[in-house]
């Protein structure tokens, strides 16, 4: 199993393709650190201003973490299509390239070629989220510094002292490789169906993109689904940026992702099984 | 039976009785009338108040904030507040506090400054320390309209006051004495309370976007609440001599 994994590993990372979720993340959390270290005051003064009226502020409040927070707010919507990009190739590009024969003739069930290739998957997928991190919070912390985190939602402002911060980055960037990992279990599932690698992609961004407009719509008659759909639980990463963290909400999240995964890849292990290797 | 009864002796004693028993009272009465007038006196007591407080000259402090407003949850704090008369405030702090705008000047002494009008209403118990409740009102104006100071005659001490300013609403302070250091003039403790305005993201800023709290939003219209800042001072060092270019590059 590890020569079958450090093997896909290999074909991963020597492909171009693969480079390009490090690359867009690179850039975009350069843009946005820009943007903010140009203006992010103002966004700030916005945010504050009714508070403003009433308090005298002092510090640092524009720093490395809050533009790390901001930027992990729009994980929704970057990451799982760059996690699609590579795991929605893992078996569609082998099916467009011809080798599925090659890898079946090996002594190698079908259900530890899946698996290997999932795990190829989650180790790109935690690379990426690893990158994410140290981009957001290194460059965070050179252009800005650090202090406390402000986290401002519609009706209340948390803030932590910047000694109970970075333990809840780290809590929420683990989290989010779960929800990542969900991402590409279904590109997985969707990539053992088709023979394109292009079609995986498209259909997981529109997958996510239809499910986080049904978890974020406020309608009394999407609530009843809304708990069973894994992108309302990609956010539980939020409950680690609360005053007091929401333990079982958290693990609820957290047990219904990895059921999501078992489900993919359960299902991508038995269609792959059932597949007629034509090509 | 005949009973010896001296008329005059009795009468001259029991004239003596009544004529001592009125200087004593007519004593006491003028005594009573002094310490009252005295007390009842609204521009002696604010002048007393004045005259204690402007012997700061100015001051440093460790100060510790806690801020309990409904929808702020921040950590204890901890600053450096320097002061020098008659107005100027800064405030130091290593990473992040907030402090309010009004009540820092907690002697109302830079409104006691200029021209007001004083009104004694009554005597109250507050914190178990009677007090002379006074209304003072500036004539000449500026951001305070009118504020009512609850001043302990006996220590001079200013023990409460609710002012109402013209953009900053109404406050009410509280300040706190150490007991065991009567000669120190400076307070231990305020805790301000005050209106502060709710906030209301919209949700492209506060990236809240599941919709519960905008339920809780709408069934909750009123959109002041009160708010309380609890200041804990420490480490006094007063009149050694502030410098104007510390307060400089703090301008608010």
């Amino acid at each position: 199993m590890i020569n079958l994994i450090q093997i896909e590993l290999s074909k991963v990372f020597s492909r171009t393709r693969t480079y390009i979720g490090f690359i867009a993340i690179a850039v975009l959390v350069i843009v946005l650190e820009i943007a903010f270290y140009l203006d992010g005051n103002r966004f700030l003064d916005f945010a504050t201003q009714s508070l403003k009226d009433s308090f005298i502020f002092t510090g640092n409040l524009m720093n490395g973490y809050l533009v790390s927070f901001i930027v992990l707010q729009g994980l929704i919507i970057h990451v799982p299509l760059l996690v699609s990009l590579v795991a929605g190739e893992l078996l569609a590009g082998e099916a467009t390239g011809g080798t599925f024969r090659f890898i079946l003739t090996r002594p190698v069930s079908r259900t530890r070629v899946v698996l290997a290739k999932y795990l190829v998957a989650c180790i790109y997928t935690i690379s990426l989220i690893a990158w994410l991190s140290l981009v957001s919070l290194g460059l965070g912390k050179l252009l800005f510094g650090t202090g406390e985190l402000i986290v401002m939602k519609t009706n209340m402002i948390i803030i932590f002292a910047a000694n109970d911060v970075l333990w809840r980055f780290a809590c929420a960037f683990l989290f989010a490789m779960l929800s990542m990992c969900t991402i590409a279990g279904l590109a997985l599932l969707f990539s053992s169906l088709v023979e394109n690698a292009v079609g995986p992609i498209v259909s997981t961004m529109v997958v996510v993109i239809v499910l986080v407009v049904i978890s974020t719509m406020d309608v009394e008659a999407l609530n009843v689904i809304k708990p069973f759909l894994f992108t309302t639980h990609m956010n539980a990463w939020k409950l680690f940026f609360e005053e007091v963290i929401d333990k079982k909400s958290i693990i609820q999240s957290a047990l219904i992702l990895l059921g999501h995964i078992i489900a993919f890849v359960g299902s991508t292990v038995y269609v792959f099984n059932k597949k007629d290797i034509l090509t | 039976m005949h009973i010896n009864f001296d008329f005059r002796k009795v009468m001259l004693n029991t004239a003596k009785i009544i004529f001592v028993f009125l200087i004593a009272a007519s004593t006491l009465q003028s005594f009573a009338n002094e310490v009252t007038s005295a007390s009842k006196d609204p521009n002696e007591l604010l002048e007393r108040l004045k005259k204690r407080f402007n012997s700061v000259k100015d001051y440093t402090a460790d100060v510790q904030i806690k801020v309990k407003v409904e929808f702020l949850k921040i950590p204890l704090t901890k600053a450096k507040i320097y002061y020098k008369a008659p107005n100027k405030i800064k405030v130091d702090a290593k990473g992040f506090a907030m402090l309010p705008r009004s009540g820092l000047d907690f002697a109302n002494t830079s409104m006691l400054q200029t021209k007001y009008d004083a009104i004694y209403i009554k005597e109250e118990l507050v914190n178990k320390v009677n007090c002379s409740v006074v209304k003072v009102i500036p004539s000449e104006g500026g951001e305070v309209v009118i504020s009512t100071m609850w001043i302990d005659p006996v220590r001079n001490e200013l023990v409460k006051f609710i002012t109402t300013t013209k953009s900053n609403g109404t406050f009410e302070v509280y300040l706190t004495y150490d007991k065991t250091k009567p000669a120190q003039i400076m307070p231990i403790s305020l805790n301000i309370i005050f209106d502060v305005k709710k906030i209301q993201l919209p949700k492209s800023m506060s990236g809240d976007i599941t919709g519960e709290t905008a339920r809780v939003e709408k069934t909750d219209k009123k959109k002041l609440t009160r708010g309380e800042i609890v200041l804990n001072y420490s480490n006094f060092v007063i009149n050694k001599g502030l410098n104007d270019a510390l307060f400089i590059e703090a301008k608010e």
